[in-house]
């Protein structure tokens, strides 16, 4: 006898409906821009929280007016978009504790000379886990393209000769920046699909 | 020596829950199962019942107790929203127990 969950395939419907407009990837877009302004002003990331929140209630809305007349609104127990901004803010301020840290350490803290390379290596790590486990849990094979889009531009950041005028902070605001490329560029290009190929369906006028 | 073949007691069978065992009501309580709620448009297209359908099967469910219907406005478009109550995920799960039950002790 199997024990596999029988409701799965139900439950990664669910999760791919709460997905398939593209607007999550428009809002994970413009908090990775966010946290990566805010890897070059800390004190930013005390605002990020805030931007957190608001695009949080910005996601609700973009779908609300996007995909709700479309596929149907459903809740679920547990949120995609905001699991993924939460993973964004995670990879941004888990890094720059990392950071801190070992700053601190070593002298006054965030001292680019003591900035190590490899600050790209977490934050992208941080952000493939994340987007791997919404891959694998909602069976969306973009999700799968940012997990290794992410593990392989954080592998880049930190590897690549940029020279002198790219210090080791840069090098983790530009992952960011790049993530927030990929996912704005894939996440229109998803919405103008969603939105071309599901039309508004007339309103229900209760149905039961 | 008894030629005679084992006898399996499928009278459970008998006591499986109707409003549940009708398939259109199963794949309904299945799919709201899931989410925490959601609308008839969801529901109707994740389980592919027609309007009318769908209606029948909300209407029989709501009047066990298994699912509840509010019905709202989102702005200024009306919306139905559906949700499992807890009687009927028992029910739900109950079924399920049951029917893998006496599955399990069919030959072959």
């Amino acid at each position: 006898m199997h024990t596999t969950d029988p409701l799965r395939p139900l439950r990664q419907r669910a999760l791919r409906h709460a997905l398939e407009d593209g607007t999550a990837d428009l809002v994970v877009a413009a908090f990775a821009v966010i946290v990566g302004g805010a890897t070059q002003n800390r004190s930013l990331i005390a605002l990020a929280t805030v931007y957190l929140a608001i695009l949080a209630l910005a996601s609700r809305f973009l779908r609300q007016q996007v995909a709700d007349r479309r596929i149907g609104y459903a809740e679920l127990p547990e949120d995609p978009p905001k699991a993924l901004l939460l993973t964004t803010m995670a990879a941004g301020v888990l890094t720059l504790g990392i950071v801190a840290l070992i700053t601190f350490f070593n002298g006054p803290i965030w001292n680019l000379e003591h900035w190590p390379d490899w600050t790209p290596l977490v934050a992208g790590s941080i952000m493939a886990a994340g987007f791997l486990v919404t891959a694998y849990r909602a069976a969306l094979p973009r999700y799968y393209v940012y997990a290794a889009a992410s593990a392989g531009g954080a592998v880049f950041f930190w590897l690549y000769p940029f020279g002198p005028r790219i210090n080791p902070s840069d090098r983790l605001t530009l992952l960011f920046f790049a993530l927030a490329g990929l996912l704005l560029a894939s996440g229109i290009a998803v919405l103008v699909r969603f939105v071309r190929t599901r039309p508004v369906l007339p309103a229900e006028g209760h149905d039961v | 020596m008894s030629d005679e073949p084992e006898r399996i007691d499928l009278q459970p069978l008998a006591n499986l829950d109707r409003v549940v065992h009708e398939p259109g009501r199963l794949l309904v309580l299945a799919c709201l199962s899931v989410v925490s709620r959601a609308d008839f448009l969801y529901v109707m297209r994740e389980t592919g019942l027609t309007q009318g359908n769908l209606s029948s099967h909300l209407a029989r469910l709501e009047a066990a107790g298994y699912v509840t219907v509010e019905k709202t406005f989102a702005g200024k478009v009306p919306r139905t929203l559906l949700q499992i109550t807890g009687s009927g995920r028992e029910a739900l799960l109950a079924y399920r127990d049951r029917l893998v039950d006496v599955l399990r002790r069919l030959p072959g």
